[in-house]
């Protein structure tokens, strides 16, 4: 039996992607609803925003006066950014060490399952279900020169002396950053349990055979393999402590002075009690670059990935 | 085992939750509230008044088109003001109301993108120390041919100082609902047991210290100038630096300092006079030991009041209401004019007043609607002192049934003598929030360099006056 081969018909590129485009429409159609509100509740204040940074923005103005990049160059003299973004970049760097440190030491604790690991890891995570709000009423009781339980303990069972720890300018970043740690680290410390949980159990055999103490063991097996992780909890705990507000805005009011005021701090006073809504703006593009910037160059640090 | 572990999870989220539901523990104020939350967050604490519910957002009469009123009238004088409103509409049948009360800072957002977005509340209310930036930020509808030029309200029945502050390239922005600010509220008792007059108070700083040294006394009994005062357990202190928004102009003033020139041209905070004045406070609390330190989240003035712990309190008008909840602290308790701290025994003090205001983009029925009702609260300035703030009226102010509340008689006085306000500039808040921190970095820690920290917010306010 003969069969007549007749001349294949090939799609053209055009038809090609026609064709693609058809069958993943169905996944677009997906992703549409959440890509309309991304643009209109993000992506047009994103850039509403850096066009109103370049104005001398009055809110009942009808005809804004431009002044191009004269609110940037107010920003980069202004003493009080500086010193909010130093508060905050201080904030941020305690807080984020802090908190994977504590995380993965527990996390390390609470891989394997055991009596009481289930409620351990609820009672780890349980102050991040807390509101703000209430973590500030916490964090005054906590701190309170007169009352507080800390200074309880200080003078009555250490003999030690009365510490302002919210009115000292060079403790009230520390007390805020201790105060975060204890309600944030839980979000971390189950990321890095999921990510202890993938690394494959036969290489800790391994090393055992090999005779390698527990020290070593993590740090040839454990810190390498989680990197990935180790990644993303600093990326995102990063990116969420450089946003700092109601701490500071709660606790301490972002004194004594300027001594804890954060920058999204002086950006909502800027724009909400001082109406410098053009120059509120640029304080935001400047904070978004710089953390734009320090996650680029994080992922860079961090992009290494290691594999057994 | 895993069951019991997975139930003590259980519980412990059970725990939480049932927490979560249950009431806060009540804050500290912080010291930049407004007046009004002040006393009244404060007040819980000291488990004193709050027998009635804080009114937020109320409806008065019954109408489609009701008058939309905003302010933060939302502390101890909420109740009375409430049922001012109420009084309102109950002689004025026609018109009904939606009073909606604010936190300040909400106040103040909702305020400025209400008129911008063309749906402003036909009245708001807030202070008179605002009034020159909302009307630079043409957020208000001049008044005088609203309520004053066809003569409803006669402008030289107020507080000139006031109506000077609240008039705007000649126009007059607002219309005073009352006077209020610094008042001194003193111990009796106290005094009679530390072997001192209460009908003689100290006349300048240096009489004043040596009457707070033998006031303030630690837990052992011992004062500040003897050998072993513990003054980490102060007992008594004989004055506390309450809110700074209030008590710095004051001492300023009386110090002739000031934070801005009168000409609005310079700043004046590093200047020697300014300088004096916060070094003083600096020196109560780190040198004397007779005020406690101004830290933030520190206990309010009126807890340790109401507990016999402090003797001289510079507190607000509205303390009236305090009092009023207290009989057994106001019994003990006299008021006088803010004592002076300067050492020449210079007198003056700050006050404000909440003043009523018609947003700009609001409706001739709107604008009527609001006179009406204005006129009504001006008027009624008589029971509004039983809140214990001062009417707008010096009329009002002389009737009977205000001069026989004391503490509103004699603010009333006070005011009217040596009361001055903050000066009216476009920048004002950034200009507050300027020298508030750096008084504050000022008075943070005994080793603080005073001159410096006010140098420093002193810059900043000459920055901002330079601005274009």
């Amino acid at each position: 039996m003969t069969t007549a081969s007749l001349p294949a018909k090939h799609p053209t590129g055009n038809q090609n992607r026609w064709k693609t485009v058809r069958k993943q429409l169905p996944n677009y159609l997906f992703i549409l609803p959440h890509y309309f509100f991304f643009a209109v509740f993000l992506l047009y204040p994103i850039f509403r925003g850096v066009q109103i940074s370049l104005f001398d923005w009055k809110i009942m103005l009808k005809d804004q006066k431009f002044i191009g990049v004269a609110n940037y160059q107010a920003l980069m003299s202004d003493k009080i950014f500086w010193e909010v973004l130093g508060n905050t970049g201080q904030f941020m760097v305690i807080t984020v060490i802090i908190n994977v440190i504590i995380a993965l030491f527990v996390a390390t604790g609470l891989k394997h399952g055991f009596f009481g690991s289930d409620f351990l890891r609820v009672l780890f995570y349980a102050p991040g279900i807390l509101s703000v709000s209430v973590l500030g009423i916490i964090g005054i009781r906590v701190w309170d020169t007169q009352i507080g339980i800390i200074n309880y303990f200080v003078t009555t069972m250490l003999g030690g002396p009365r510490i302002s720890w919210l009115g000292n300018p060079d403790i009230v970043i520390p007390a805020l950053s201790i105060t975060t740690v204890w309600w944030t680290f839980g979000f971390p410390m189950l990321v890095f349990i999921a990510g202890l949980q993938n690394i494959p159990e036969p290489l800790y055999e391994a090393a055992k055979i090999d005779g390698a103490n527990p020290l070593r063991t993590f740090r040839h097996i454990t810190l390498p393999l989680i990197t990935p992780t180790m990644l993303f909890v600093v990326v995102t705990q990063f990116i969420a402590h450089m946003q700092v507000f109601a701490q500071p805005y709660i606790i301490s009011g972002g004194g004594p002075g300027n001594a804890s005021r954060s920058a999204t701090m002086y950006l909502y006073e800027t724009a909400w009690k001082f109406f410098r809504f053009g120059y509120a703006s640029s304080i935001s593009v400047v904070l978004a670059l710089v953390m734009i910037v320090v996650t680029v160059i994080l992922f860079s640090m961090m992009r290494q990935r290691t594999e057994y | 085992m895993r069951k019991l572990s997975v139930g003590l999870t259980l519980l412990m989220v059970l725990a939480m939750l049932i927490s979560a539901c249950g009431g806060a523990a009540p804050a500290a104020p912080a010291d930049t509230g407004a007046a009004d939350t002040a006393a009244a967050d404060a007040a819980p604490v000291a488990e004193a008044p709050a027998a009635e519910p804080t009114p937020v957002v109320n409806n008065f009469g019954e109408c489609d088109d009701p008058l939309v009123l905003w302010h933060g009238l939302t502390g101890s004088d909420g109740a009375v003001f409430a049922e001012l409103l109420k009084q309102f509409t109950d002689a004025n049948p026609d018109v009904c109301l939606n009073s909606e009360g604010y936190p300040w800072d909400i106040f103040f957002q909702k305020y400025p993108t209400a008129v911008a977005a063309g749906t402003p509340p036909d009245m708001v209310i807030f202070h008179a120390a605002e009034v020159n930036q909302m009307a630079h930020e043409g957020l208000m509808t001049p008044m005088d041919d609203v309520i004053f030029n066809d003569g409803t309200l006669n402008k030289a029945d107020f507080n000139e100082v006031l109506i000077n502050g609240i008039t705007v390239d000649g126009q007059t922005m607002a219309v005073p609902f009352d006077n209020h600010g610094w008042l001194l509220w003193y111990n009796t008792k106290l005094m009679e047991d530390a072997g001192l007059d209460p009908n003689v108070l100290p006349a300048n700083g240096a009489e004043f210290i040596e009457v707070a040294q033998k006031l303030t006394t630690d837990v052992n009994g011992k004062h500040p100038n003897e050998e072993g005062f513990d003054k980490d357990n102060v007992q008594i202190w004989a004055i506390d630096y309450t809110w700074p928004r209030f008590t710095i102009p004051t001492t300023l003033w009386q110090f002739g300092g000031g934070v801005v020139s009168e000409d609005g041209k310079t700043a004046t905070l590093s200047s020697p006079e300014s300088v004096a004045a916060v070094q003083f406070w600096h020196d109560l609390m780190y040198k004397y030991y007779v005020a406690p330190p101004a830290v933030p989240g520190k206990m309010w003035a009126g807890d340790l009041y109401k507990n016999n712990q402090l003797v001289f309190m510079w507190e607000g008008t509205w303390t009236g209401g305090f009092m009023r909840d207290n009989p057994d602290v106001a019994a003990l308790t006299k008021t006088a004019f803010i004592n002076s701290l300067a050492p020449d025994g210079n007198q003056a003090v700050k006050f404000d007043s909440h003043i009523m205001s018609i947003p700009t983009g609001v409706d001739q029925d709107g604008m009527d609607k609001a006179k009406k009702l204005m006129t009504f609260l001006v008027q009624s300035g008589a029971y509004w002192a039983t809140s214990g703030q001062v009417p707008a009226l010096k009329s009002v102010q002389a009737l009977p049934e205000v001069q026989s509340i004391a503490s509103v008689a004699k603010a009333a006085e006070q005011f009217n003598a040596i009361g001055r306000t903050d000066l009216a500039h476009p920048a004002f808040i950034e200009i507050q929030t300027a020298w508030e921190t750096a008084v504050g970095n000022a008075l943070a820690t005994p080793d603080a360099d005073v001159a410096a920290a006010l140098q420093a917010g002193n810059d900043q306010i000459q920055a901002i006056l330079d601005r274009p």
